[in-house]
């Protein structure tokens, strides 16, 4: 499901490498939050911008990003055929390729891994909205209701990675980077 | 029913799951109830019921199973055994004569299945059914996120205080319709029994 060795600069040949990006990635996520709290309402209009950005940078849901494309491109004619006119040529020079069906059962579960963990911190984070309700209600000093557009953002940015997180984290390491791994450790 | 299919049993809650058409009236007679409980909770002035919500939360949630073992989808996960038995067996199997067992099994069985005796663990298939149901409704969330959002932001100079005023109704729709959506997949999707059709 990995289809880029090195992305923005940063290696993720082997499994540590993934999982210390999918960390760093987190750790950017839970910066931009808190200053986006710390911001309030001045910083709406960067959040907006930023969590498009955000959202589509594992790849999954997005092309030429680390994680494989999770559908196939919609091809207007096919490639092979005659009535192809060479259209196709965009496609060909791209690093897509179509998953194929290894790939798209560890797709589906890790979309069931992403949901056990979404479902999870859902009720988590309902669980402490309703216990912090007597002092975040609206017109109180904590008022949650004014850094919604910060809560949203968070939700959307979340929810959106969670699958490609999983995939990065849990993609196993292959032969040859076991090889890697040994021969550094041996040295 | 066909062997190994996702969907326990063929009646719940006096309500015919048998046949496709069935189980999709449940699913948006579900629905339907989870938005007409929004819309009072919304509409009605002064609501901070916190407790009605709760109650209402949990009740939707474990409704159509999965996460749950009563409702009409099987339970995702197999129960949590304290220790492992010996492979190729099932897990009904195990306990009585397997020492490992210590006999501690009972709990988890009471658990999962509510007590009857029909309920089996997920077979290989049916797990990646329940990835694919996962994976489909994982692609819904976010869609119907992308499309709240984009009106959440259109509107935003007009709602921002009254959405923040209605935060914990539409925070227990989120929540509801978030946890129950694979099962909703697995009812919506799942295909016409032979026997039943």
């Amino acid at each position: 499901m990995i289809q880029q060795a090195k992305y923005l600069g940063i290696p993720l040949k082997t499994l540590r490498q993934r999982r210390a990006f999918v960390v760093g990635y987190y750790v950017l996520f839970a910066t931009m939050a808190g200053t986006g709290f710390w911001l309030g309402p001045k910083s709406l209009g960067v959040m907006i911008q930023l969590a498009f950005g955000m959202a589509i940078l594992l790849g999954g849901i997005s092309y030429e990003a680390p994680v494989k494309a999770y559908e196939r491109l919609p091809v207007p004619l096919d490639q092979d055929g005659p009535q192809t006119l060479n259209l196709s040529g965009r496609r060909e020079n791209r690093l897509w390729t179509p998953l194929d069906e290894r790939e798209r059962v560890e797709r589906d579960h890790a979309h069931y891994t992403a949901y056990r963990i979404l479902r999870w911190s859902v009720v988590l984070g309902a669980v402490i909205y309703l216990l912090s309700l007597n002092w975040t209600y609206a017109g109180a000093k904590w008022d949650l209701g004014k850094q919604l557009p910060v809560l949203v953002w968070m939700l959307v940015v979340y929810v959106l990675s969670l699958p490609q997180a999983v995939v990065l984290w849990t993609e196993p390491q292959g032969p040859a980077e076991e090889l890697a791994v040994v021969q550094a450790e041996s040295r | 029913m066909q062997e190994g299919v996702v969907i326990k049993p063929v009646s719940f809650k006096g309500l015919q799951v048998k046949t496709r058409v069935q189980r999709r009236v449940l699913v948006v007679g579900y629905y339907s109830l989870l938005l007409v409980a929004g819309v009072v909770g919304v509409v009605r002035p002064g609501q901070r019921d916190v407790v009605t919500l709760i109650n209402f939360a949990f009740f939707s949630c474990l409704l159509l199973g999965g996460i749950y073992g009563r409702g009409p989808v099987k339970s995702y996960t197999k129960p949590i055994l304290p220790l492992e038995a010996s492979g190729g067996l099932s897990f009904w199997e195990k306990s009585g004569d397997d020492v490992q067992m210590l006999g501690l099994s009972g709990r988890a069985r009471r658990r999962d299945d509510g007590g009857s005796a029909d309920w089996e663990p997920l077979d290989e298939r049916e797990q990646m059914e329940r990835d694919h149901a996962h994976y489909e409704a994982y692609r819904i969330v976010r869609w119907t996120l992308g499309i709240v959002i984009g009106v959440y932001w259109v509107t935003l100079h007009w709602t921002n205080s009254w959405i923040a005023e209605k935060l914990p109704v539409l925070a227990m729709v989120v929540l509801v319709y978030v946890l129950s959506l694979p099962q909703a997949v697995v009812l919506w999707t799942e295909p016409e029994d032979v026997d039943a059709a």
